[in-house]
């Protein structure tokens, strides 16, 4: 006979651990731009059609480069489930379904999140996405998840 | 051609079942043609909006880059589907009111038959951003429905003409055949010669209709064979026995008729014929027999006495007739005939009277002359002393008995004895017969006798209804003067004899001709005693 301790130990304990450790890797992310982009402010919808290649311009019309992290990362894949509720793998085929009618284009990658900081404080153009731990005076933050 | 092919019941029944299976055929081809027209549309309406589905995804995509080219990638792939006519791609609206997107190619004017699928958004749920409108080809689907009816038709169609030839080929093999079979001997077969009744052949040991129809026909036919040959031995006797005795009937030499009811005759042979037309005529002058026999009343009696069944059936009579001038004697013999077969058609019993005539006048003319012989004396053709007396017995009964009376004068030829002597037998014959000649040239009346008792000795009768002496006393002078005129009794050579008369009157000189014939005897000797040549009565020398 099993008793509640017991239970607890072998049933209980490793469920509430994975729970805890999911919600500790949940990562806030925030979208940013170069400090000399005139937008303030982006939509969520604003967002995923830049990254999602719908429109290769801000809305103001200014253009617009993206910028991925680097692939097969964690911070990649959270990004786009919370932007599109997606995982990295069908983001991956969304591109690859597009990769010969031409047009539109997947986000440039970068190596790592400071690649990236670097890369926006360097081109006006450019937007991306790193966590909101990591935020720099460098970028000018248009949009945070919840 | 085409009928005598049609007559023949296997390929009727072909015919008859490939044409009722070619109707249906067509009707059910007709059917499943239009209820598998709308089928096949619905599927291909479900199959066309399964490719939409299919393509729903990239499309969405298309419609979310406003990416003509994989826009027009998308039309074009769809429209080479056979089952597509037409296909657009739709973007959304613009807030400046255009459209950013609208890839269109192939017919798409059914816009109510259109499969249309509107685009979600790719990565934002329940936000459409536009419509992918396919439009299924009719026409296609048509041309595969009416293909698909044709080879049905033509499936049902082969089957139908394999039934129909299968069920000849079984309807001429186990039927037509046979019947055929059995026809063909059926035809052979002469109701009119038994000798064709033969048996039809059929296969031993089966037990189908048709075998069991022609065992019934050969039992049939036995049954009839024995009847017709039973008829025809039949009928051959009667046919020999009425010839013989049609044979009879035409070959007697007796008439033979069939008298009805009323007398008339219905049949008769050619002698009846023949006994009763005179020469020349063709017809019977009546066909009522007691007429043709010249003996109505007579005839009649009879006919009605022999139809009495009370009397016996047959009797006889001989009739004396005439046919044109001849007198004919006939002996008739009538039979009374029951019809035994007509009794039970006609309750009305018919009594035929059958007659048969035989031609007698010869018998009968020689009976009469015989009687004549046997009555008369051959000499001078009056009557003999037996036959004399007795025509004098019987006129005396008749006179007694109506009160008449009877005149008897004794005669005796005077001078007779010499002349034989002197000139003969043969003169005195002649003398004889001239006598005689004279009584009856004086006594010819129907109740006149005149007997030759013997040698010269005559006896003249007379019966009377009233006696008159006187005329009586006249009358015998009258002969006394006629008997002596002379005689011729050679050429040249005359001669003359006397007589002496007595006479009796009955009933007052006798009842009995024996004494009457005594009292005229001795009257005539108390003539001849007192001198010859006169007459005398008993009543005056009785006494």
């Amino acid at each position: 006979m099993m008793s509640p301790r017991n239970l607890f130990i072998t049933a209980l304990l490793p469920l509430c651990l994975l729970f805890m450790s999911f919600y500790a890797k949940s990562t806030e992310f925030v979208v940013v731009v170069n400090k000399s982009n005139a937008i303030n402010a982006l939509s969520k919808r604003e967002i995923i059609d830049i990254y999602m290649g719908r429109y290769l311009t801000f809305p103001d019309g200014e253009t617009s480069k993206p910028l991925d992290l680097p692939a097969q990362s964690t911070l990649k894949n959270d990004f786009y489930l919370k932007l599109v509720n997606k995982d990295e793998q069908k983001i991956n085929a969304y591109w690859a379904r597009l990769l010969f009618s031409g047009r539109a284009k997947p986000p440039t990658p970068s190596t790592s999140v400071e690649d990236a900081i670097n890369k926006i404080a360097a081109s006006q153009f450019a937007i991306g996405y790193i966590p909101l731990s990591q935020v720099t005076d460098a970028v000018k933050v248009v949009y945070t998840f919840d | 051609m085409i009928k005598i092919i049609s007559q023949k019941l296997y390929i009727r029944v072909a015919i008859s079942i490939a044409l009722v299976a070619i109707v249906v055929s067509l009707v059910s081809s007709m059917l499943s043609y239009y209820s598998g027209f709308k089928e096949k549309k619905n599927t291909n309406y479900l199959l066309v909006q399964q490719l939409a589905q299919t393509m729903e995804k990239t499309a969405a995509i298309a419609a979310y880059l406003n990416d003509r080219e994989l826009s027009q990638e998308i039309i074009n792939g769809l429209l080479s589907n056979d089952l597509v006519q037409g296909a657009s791609l739709e973007g959304e609206v613009n807030p400046q009111g255009e459209m950013d997107l609208f890839i269109a190619k192939g017919s798409t004017n059914k816009k109510n038959e259109a499969v249309l699928i509107k685009l979600v958004h790719p990565f934002i749920e329940d936000t459409f951003i536009g419509v992918l409108a396919i439009y299924p080809d009719d026409n296609f689907i048509e041309q595969q429905a009416q293909s698909a009816l044709i080879k049905e038709f033509i499936l049902m169609l082969i089957q139908s003409i394999v039934i129909a030839f299968f069920v000849s080929l079984v309807v001429q093999r186990w039927l037509t055949q046979p019947i055929q079979n059995l026809t063909d001997s059926f035809a052979k077969i002469n109701p009119s010669e038994p000798e064709t009744l033969k048996m039809l052949t059929f296969k031993q040991g089966k037990r189908d209709e048709i075998s069991r129809l022609t065992q019934g026909i050969n039992a049939l036919m036995h049954e009839l064979h024995l009847t017709i040959s039973n008829e025809q031995t039949l009928r051959k006797k009667t046919q020999e026995l009425e010839a013989k005795f049609r044979l009879i009937f035409e070959q007697a030499s007796a008439g033979i008729c069939l008298l009805d009811d009323k007398n008339i005759i219905t049949t008769f042979n050619p002698a009846f014929k023949h006994y009763f037309t005179v020469p020349g005529e063709e017809e019977l002058p009546t066909l009522h027999f007691p007429e043709l026999l010249s003996n109505v009343d007579e005839l009649q009696s009879l006919l009605a006495d022999i139809r009495s069944a009370k009397n016996p059936p047959q009797t006889t009579l001989d009739v004396e007739c005439k046919v044109g001038y001849k007198t004919v004697w006939f002996h008739c013999l009538f039979v009374r005939l029951t019809d035994q077969r007509d009794t039970k058609r006609n309750p009305k019993q018919e009594q035929l009277v059958e007659v048969i005539l035989h031609d007698v006048t010869e018998r009968a003319e020689r009976e009469q002359q015989t009687r004549f012989e046997a009555d008369h004396d051959p000499l001078t053709g009056l009557l003999n002393r037996r036959a004399g007396e007795n025509r004098l017995k019987k006129a005396l009964r008749e006179c007694i008995k109506h009160n008449e009376h009877l005149v008897l004068m004794m005669i005796d030829l005077d001078k007779f004895k010499p002349i034989n002597d002197t000139y003969g037998h043969e003169a005195g014959d002649k003398v004889l017969i001239e006598i005689a000649h004279r009584f009856k040239t004086l006594f010819h009346e129907k109740n006149d006798m005149c007997i030759r008792l013997g040698g010269d000795e005559f006896i003249v009768a007379q019966q009377i209804k009233t006696y008159d002496k006187t005329a009586t006393q006249q009358k015998a002078n009258a002969l006394l003067n006629e008997l002596k005129y002379d005689i011729n009794i050679a050429q040249n050579k005359t001669c003359a004899v006397g007589a002496s008369i007595g006479i009796a009157i009955a009933p007052y000189d006798g009842n009995e001709l024996q004494q009457l014939m005594h009292n005229g005897d001795k009257t005539l000797y108390h003539v001849k005693e007192t001198g010859r040549g006169k007459v005398a009565f008993y009543d005056d020398i009785k006494n």
